[in-house]
């Protein structure tokens, strides 16, 4: 029994899917799931992460016949992915209205004089990177919580190295801005 | 607390938490909403291929309407513009 025979390759399962082999694709989904859940939970509010993953799965589906091949299809797929999830974040963006309540003030600042819990640390950040636009979240997301390199960064959104660093910097300057706010006596 | 520390032990504590992504009936969901927008797909283009020879005939009737139509003469046109009525021109000319 060959390789290919228990464990198909990216290239088989698509042209199956292509050839119109429903199957094939959500068994190829299947494969990158967790790596975009991954993804998409860093950007979507937790209620809705299960419902984006779809969204893209679906998305990646109905353009699979554009996917040429010049780079693996998990390359292909993340792009595909982030570019949802800046969406979302520009979505959101128009829609952003800052409701924090005094108590949770508080809450916030004990956080983030001494996270006590990822969760904790998670929910401050979120709160913060409110004040980003979609690129400078996106932009820091990728490179402080996912740990991606300027350059992987740069081609998985497709903007110059340079301005990944200048959007980083600009990021983290606001993030430093909110933090310094958050520790004033109020 | 600098800041620059502070937001530093942000993100490495956020770093922490990972996503539990419930992959349990993924592929069922997925067919599911694959079949459903491939009947969507399905359903508008044969909507369209039912009324297309409605249009047909409604185009080729038109055309032959216009063909058929008796087009006015050269006298009524000049009637109309001698008398100097702009409802009349528009209708000779027509």
């Amino acid at each position: 029994m060959t390789a290919e025979e228990t464990e198909p390759s990216d290239e088989h399962l698509i042209r199956a899917t292509l050839a119109g082999d429903e199957a094939a694709y959500a068994r190829l989904a299947g494969r990158y799931h967790a790596r975009i859940a991954r993804m998409v939970w860093r950007f979507a509010a937790p209620h809705e992460v299960e419902d984006v993953i779809q969204d893209i799965l679906l998305r990646s589906w109905q353009k699979l016949r554009q996917f040429r091949g010049e780079v693996p299809f998990e390359h292909w797929l993340s792009r595909l992915a982030l570019h949802e999830c800046y969406n979302l974040l520009r979505k959101r963006q128009r829609t952003h209205e800052d409701t924090i309540e005094p108590e949770a003030w508080e809450r916030m600042r004990d956080t983030a004089s001494r996270p006590e819990s990822a969760e904790a640390a998670r929910e401050l950040l979120n709160l913060a990177m409110q004040h980003l636009n979609a690129e400078e979240r996106m932009v820091i997301t990728l490179l402080e919580l996912e740990e991606h390199s300027l350059h992987e960064i740069a081609a998985l959104t497709g903007w110059s190295e340079g301005n990944v660093k200048v959007r980083a910097y600009r990021a983290r300057q606001k993030l430093k801005t909110y933090l310094e706010k958050l520790n004033e006596p109020r | 607390m600098n800041p620059d520390d502070q937001l530093n032990g942000l993100f490495r504590a956020a770093r922490q938490e990972v996503y539990e992504s419930r992959t349990l009936g993924l592929e069922t969901r997925l067919l599911a909403r694959m079949r459903e927008e491939r009947r969507k797909r399905e359903s508008v283009g044969w909507l369209a291929w039912r009324v297309a020879p409605f249009f047909a005939v409604v185009t080729l009737g038109v055309g032959v309407w216009a063909f058929f139509t008796p087009q006015p003469s050269p006298a009524d046109q000049l009637a109309a513009v001698e008398l100097d009525a702009p409802a009349l021109v528009y209708l000779a000319l027509r």
